[in-house]
């Protein structure tokens, strides 16, 4: 197709990609959870084999809310490829952080809680897991990932449902909520709403 | 333009590639214009958009229906995901597009400024839509959409309830679509 607009050529690229992808005996389902698995083979062998030049490299926005107090909250996640926080190494064995802001009610900043994992590992396949901080008004903020089939996540004693965000490069779901300081049962359900799995956070 | 939702087109997109092609009309420009505030560059943004695009052809049978409006926040919830690794590894990455087989897509210097003025004279009408709204719906909306407040903090800034915060954001969104829809007719 010839066209001067680089937004109309984009979108022929992709229609016909589309219509590759449907076309009889291309199995898209199958085709991408091969690709899945190439990628994070790929982001493996990168994080291993490649030196890293900058310090942090990536921050996003997975969700936030309000807290019981009147303050809010923000659940972030950064990138780093370094190693033990040491700018002068580059072995590349860099870490992924959840990194939880409350802010109070007139919206003074207070850097709360940090979760780190290295970066490049797959979340385990469990169906739902969860962690929790507790906010500085003492409420709980839960956080946890869905696996990707989940349809629907509850909380015992919340009453609204719970907002899944998906994770396109972990074929998760993420979730986070703010409620009451007690014990908590979260469920998780598919579809056809069976039960997959339950999980219990206990602030203690 | 179709009647079908969106969500009814990303279903649809795995086996027909037109609707593909329609969830694509309604949302490229909005997602153009929000990565060219993002990243700064408008051939950047472009390469993110092509790649957000082919992200969602390549898991739309993943996408999970939550109402109207999910489809739309399922493809902004990747563009975060894209700009990360544009943070993380210092260019856009062309990962899916490879995977689909799509060619690259090359962009003269005109093309692009022709871009870039098509993104303004979209701004602009929406700065005017905003501007043309009542002034307690013009300043919710500002805050929710624009400046991303909290409702418990617009509503404390202007001493109201947080409900009355909600309902000055959705008639006010609800006029400006209503606005932006007269004026493209």
């Amino acid at each position: 197709m010839t066209t001067n607009d680089p937004l109309q050529r984009l979108r022929s690229q992709l229609v016909d990609a589309a219509e590759r992808r449907a076309a009889p005996g291309e199995q898209p389902a199958q085709a991408s959870r091969r690709s899945r698995r190439a990628t994070w083979l790929a982001i493996g062998l990168a994080t291993i084999a490649v030196p890293a030049a900058a310090a942090t490299t990536g921050i996003l926005d997975l969700g936030s809310g309000s807290t019981p107090d009147g303050g809010s909250y923000t659940v972030t996640r950064t990138e780093d490829n370094l190693a033990s926080g040491d700018a002068t190494r580059t072995d590349g064995t860099g870490r992924t952080c959840e990194n939880i802001t409350f802010r109070d009610k007139n919206g003074t900043p207070q850097t709360f809680g940090q979760n780190c994992r290295p970066r490049g590992t797959k979340l385990p396949d469990t169906v739902v897991s969860a962690g929790f901080d507790v906010t500085p008004g003492r409420g709980l903020l839960i956080r946890g990932t869905a696996r990707d089939d989940v349809a629907k996540v509850t909380i015992s004693g919340v009453s609204d449902p719970i907002d899944l965000t998906d994770d396109p490069e972990s074929d998760s779901q993420r979730f986070n909520v703010v409620t009451t300081q007690d014990s908590h049962v979260i469920s998780a359900y598919d579809a056809s709403g069976r039960l997959l799995d339950q999980t219990t956070v206990d602030p203690g | 333009m179709s009647s079908q939702t969106d969500e009814m087109l990303l279903r649809r997109s795995a086996s027909e590639g037109e609707a593909f092609g329609l969830f694509y009309d309604r949302h490229h420009l909005t997602l153009l214009g929000a990565l060219r505030h993002r990243v700064g560059s408008i051939e950047v943004a472009l390469d993110l958009t092509a790649e957000v695009f082919a992200t969602a052809l390549e898991r739309c049978e993943h996408f999970t229906d939550r109402g109207p409006g999910s489809a739309k926040a399922w493809l902004f919830g990747i563009a975060r995901f894209k700009l990360v690794d544009l943070y993380r590894e210092g260019a856009a990455e062309d990962r899916a597009r490879k995977r689909l087989g799509m060619p690259q897509l090359t962009v003269d210097d005109d093309e692009l400024v022709a871009l870039e003025a098509r993104l303004a004279a979209e701004q602009t009408g929406i700065r005017d839509a905003l501007a043309a709204l009542p002034s307690d719906e013009h300043e919710a909306v500002r805050a929710r959409v624009v400046e991303d407040d909290t409702y418990p903090v617009i509503a404390e800034r202007f001493s109201v309830s947080e409900s009355v915060v909600r309902q000055r954001v959705s008639r006010g969104l609800r006029r400006l679509r209503t606005n932006l829809m007269e004026a493209n007719r």
